[in-house]
């Protein structure tokens, strides 16, 4: 399991088109193969929080950034997002809300929670990649997180 | 005067024995023209008496027969004396009032003194009295006969002495009883006559001064008198007749002189009111029952109008106790009864307002008791008669008080309002029956005075019946209007997650579809000839468009739910904003943009923003084909509302379908002539319809099109 360890990118994600959209357009900078992709909001959690099914993981093992859709079944994303933000241990952990939702509801509500950055999904695929490439390699290679 | 003859030689005495014989006069009563001895000075009748003592004279006459003569010559001459007495005293008192004959002369002196110096005594009355006299004198001396020898020339004395108070009672004060009367009694009589001509005299001077007085008091009297409507009368009852009198007044009261009422007795009835006669002479006539009556009637004066008269009279009796006289008065009643009338007319008048009233009304003086009230709060209270006859406000308020639902307060509020005599005051009184009254309470005044209370009573059971209702139905649709917001609420919450759901879910299947579609492009495009490539161009395409007509959609019903945030907006400053960020950045192209100067607005500052946004960026799009763009931005100020507008030169459209482009998704236009998916004029609508504003558009094929829309004024 140290290949969890090595999550860079978690991608939670519900729709397995997107998820592999997403994947797709990570590749082609390279960037797929330190992304994890969770199907839920519990799933996400325990996989962040070392609980449940991924109680083997460190909960210090932190990835360098969560994509974070936010139509989830079982746990809503801005839930998660909620629980990542208001614990210590997590709260530095970047988080960037991709979504359809252009409601501005949900974009305040992430705000106030502390998001990191709101992204829209674009229909149009070429915007889709530009936009989740340019994510990729911001947070993983530009953004400096802090230590520990 | 016949030669005398002596007593004594006639009866043969021994004269020297005679009483007579000694005396000086030598005179005889007892046979006329004889002589005895005697001072004759009203004492004859002694001294015939004294006659008869004598031996001679009892010796030739029948002494019995004498006496009966002296005693009835006696009487005689006493009723002389008792009228000469009675004369001088009376004469003396000038009370002028004489019994027997004396009365007629005395009473005719006495209406002199009384100041009509034109009665006179009738002739005949005067001869009539002298001969009655006369026979009196003749009658005595007659019986005296022969014995009183000088009763005729008593007698003749007494005429004359008569004669000259008949004289004396013609105005005659000159008369004098002569000199040459030789009779003392004459010359007493004389005297006394004489003092009283004289007192008359004095008397009818003071009288024709008293006179005089009397007349200006009278003048004045009248004068008086005339200004009173009033006049008296007097009847006298006679025998068989009866005698009217009535004072000068009643010509200034009727027109008529008294003269028409005493010669024609039945004239006052006559003109009496026919309406009224028959009760006038029933009430009248029962003045012989309470010796006093008072009637009213219409009379019907000298000018032919008809006067209220009122009669008072006063019946008056004898000592048999059989009517004597009545004393009567009228008096014109016409401006009192007038002003009966009218204050009739206004009595009636407030009892016809008070009855007409849809009110119980009630009033009370400040000792509680009931002044007046009418039919309506009888019958609102439903007080009894016999209750409301006592006059007792206690009365009624205890009867009223077991039909109210709270009688502690509505009592407690009568005391208050008692105590308070200057308060007026309002409330709802409820009853048990389920009635309600409005009460009102106002002082009664006179002036400043406060004289008592008025209560009225309104029911308004019905109004408060129909408030009730009203309430209830408020309640009712409250109720209702809740219902319905939670189901609107509910409905706006579906939509919204059914919004959300078209923003989030609808938008992925077509990513998912342009995705695969450029993965299938990407990493298949040596599998696929020009046609598929085409094909799925196509399909990525239309999904793309898709995609921006959820987008718009999502705009349009964004707006659609956005709260408005009204603020003064400075509208020129936005145009420049838009201009900048739409017409400015387009190159190539001829564009002349002008703008007025545009009136302010009151509204979201983001929204309008976006409307001119829309309407530009169409300007823009529709003069594409034109070598030369011209697009006008203008405003202007009318009553309610700002109008502005954005006019182009471009395409323009058909007038009938100049409803039509507001429609979302509405296109005049091919996607390949003008890209857009129709939503633009449609949010400008919808913003311009949520700013309670109006939207509409001119234009012409090929000439351009001008898009207006209104603001209300703040």
């Amino acid at each position: 399991m140290d290949q969890l360890k090595e999550v860079e990118i978690l991608l939670v994600e519900d729709n397995p088109n997107d998820a592999e959209l997403a994947i797709r357009a990570l590749k082609k900078h390279n960037l797929a193969n330190k992304v994890y992709v969770v199907k839920d909001g519990v799933e996400a959690l325990d996989f962040i929080f070392g609980t449940g099914t991924y109680s083997h993981r460190d909960v210090n093992d932190k990835p360098k950034v969560v994509l974070l859709d936010l139509k989830l079944p079982k746990v809503d994303g801005l839930d998660v997002l909620k629980k990542i933000k208001s614990d210590e241990r997590t709260k530095t952990i970047p988080v960037v809300v991709l979504t359809s939702s252009t409601e501005e509801r949900d974009i305040i509500a992430s705000y106030q929670l502390g998001v990191n950055s709101y992204i829209v999904k674009p229909i149009d695929f070429d915007k889709f990649v530009d936009a989740v490439s340019e994510l990729g390699l911001y947070w993983l290679l530009l953004n400096q997180p802090p230590i520990g | 005067m016949k030669k005398k003859i002596k007593c004594w030689e006639v009866f043969k005495c021994d004269k020297k024995k005679c009483p007579v014989y000694k005396s000086k006069e030598l005179k005889c009563w007892l046979i006329s023209g004889t002589h005895c001895h005697d001072e004759i000075q009203g004492k004859f009748i002694e001294k015939m008496e004294m006659c008869l003592e004598c031996k001679v004279f009892d010796a030739n006459m029948d002494t019995a027969a004498m006496r009966e003569t002296i005693n009835v010559t006696n009487k005689q001459f006493k009723g002389f004396r008792k009228i000469v007495s009675e004369r001088d005293r009376e004469l003396e008192d000038i009370s002028l009032e004489l019994s027997l004959g004396l009365s007629e002369v005395l009473d005719a002196l006495n209406r002199i003194a009384s100041g009509d110096p034109r009665v006179r005594i009738p002739e005949a009355s005067k001869n009539e009295l002298i001969s009655k006299l006369k026979q009196v004198v003749n009658i005595s001396a007659k019986e005296i006969g022969a014995i009183v020898d000088q009763s005729h020339e008593f007698a003749i004395g007494l005429a004359e002495h008569f004669d000259v108070l008949s004289r004396v009672s013609k105005g005659e004060l000159s008369a004098r009883i002569s000199e040459v009367s030789q009779d003392e009694l004459l010359k007493a009589l004389g005297r006394v006559t004489n003092q009283m001509i004289e007192s008359v005299s004095e008397e009818i001077a003071e009288r024709k001064k008293a006179e005089e007085e009397l007349r200006e008091k009278e003048q004045r009297e009248n004068l008086v008198l005339r200004s009173l409507p009033m006049a008296f009368y007097n009847v006298r009852f006679l025998d068989a007749s009866s005698e009217l009198w009535i004072t000068g007044q009643i010509e200034f009261i009727t027109g008529f002189q008294a003269d028409r009422f005493t010669e024609d007795r039945s004239f006052w009835d006559s003109r009496i009111h026919p309406d009224d006669r028959m009760k006038k002479t029933k009430e009248y006539n029962e003045i012989y029952e309470k010796d006093a009556i008072e009637t009213e009637y219409r009379w019907q004066c000298a000018d032919n109008t008809y006067r209220w008269f009122r009669e008072q009279a006063v019946l008056i009796r004898d000592e048999q106790g059989n009517p004597k006289e009545i004393i009567g008065v009228w008096r014109d009643i016409t401006d009192r009864k007038q002003s009966e009338e009218k204050l009739m007319m206004s009595f009636s008048l407030q009892k016809a307002t008070l009855e007409s009233t849809a009110d119980g009304i009630l009033v009370v003086d400040r000792e509680g008791k009931i002044v007046s009230y009418n039919e309506r709060f009888k019958q609102m209270w439903r007080i009894p008669e016999s209750v409301i006859a006592t006059k007792d406000d206690n009365e009624a308020l205890s009867f009223v008080l077991s039909q109210l639902k709270k009688p502690e307060k509505f009592l407690s509020k009568v005391r208050e309002l008692y105590s308070m005599p200057e308060v007026e005051s309002y409330d709802i009184i409820e009853f048990k029956d389920g009635r309600y009254f409005e009460r009102y309470s106002l002082p009664q005044k006179i002036g400043k005075d406060i004289v008592g209370r008025v209560w009225s009573f309104r029911d308004i059971t019905e109004r408060k019946m129909a408030e009730e209702e009203i309430r209830k139905l408020n309640e009712e649709l409250e109720e209702r209007v809740r219902e319905r917001t939670a189901l609107l609420e509910a409905a706006v919450k579906e939509l919204e997650s059914f919004s959300y759901s078209v923003s989030h879910d609808l938008r992925a299947p077509l990513r998912a579809i342009v995705g695969f579609s450029n993965i299938l492009l990407e990493d298949y495009a040596n599998k696929l000839d020009d046609e598929g490539k085409r094909l799925l161009n196509v399909i990525s395409d239309n999904t793309k468009k898709m995609g921006a007509l959820i987008d718009d959609l999502l705009a349009l019903s964004r707006i659609g739910r956005k709260d408005i945030e009204f603020t003064t907006v400075d509208m020129n400053k936005i145009v420049d904003e838009v201009y900048k960020e739409v017409i400015a950045p387009v190159s190539g192209k001829d564009i002349e943009f002008s703008v007025d100067n545009l009136p302010p607005a009151y509204a979201d500052p983001i929204m309008i923003h976006q409307v001119f946004f829309n309407l530009l960026s169409n300007a823009v799009k529709f003069t594409g084909p034109k070598n030369k763009a011209i697009i006008k931005v203008g405003g202007w100020t009318e009553d309610n509302e700002n109008i502005y507008f954005v006019k182009d030169n471009g395409i323009g459209f058909d007038m009938q379908y100049a409803e039509k482009i507001f429609g979302p998704f509405q296109r005049l236009h091919t996607d390949k002539e003008f890209t857009g998916t129709g939503i633009g004029l449609a949010i400008v609508s919808r913003v311009i319809k949520r700013h309670k504003g109006r939207t509409w558009a001119e234009g012409k094929i090929n000439e351009g099109a001008t898009i207006y829309f209104s603001l209300p004024k703040a």
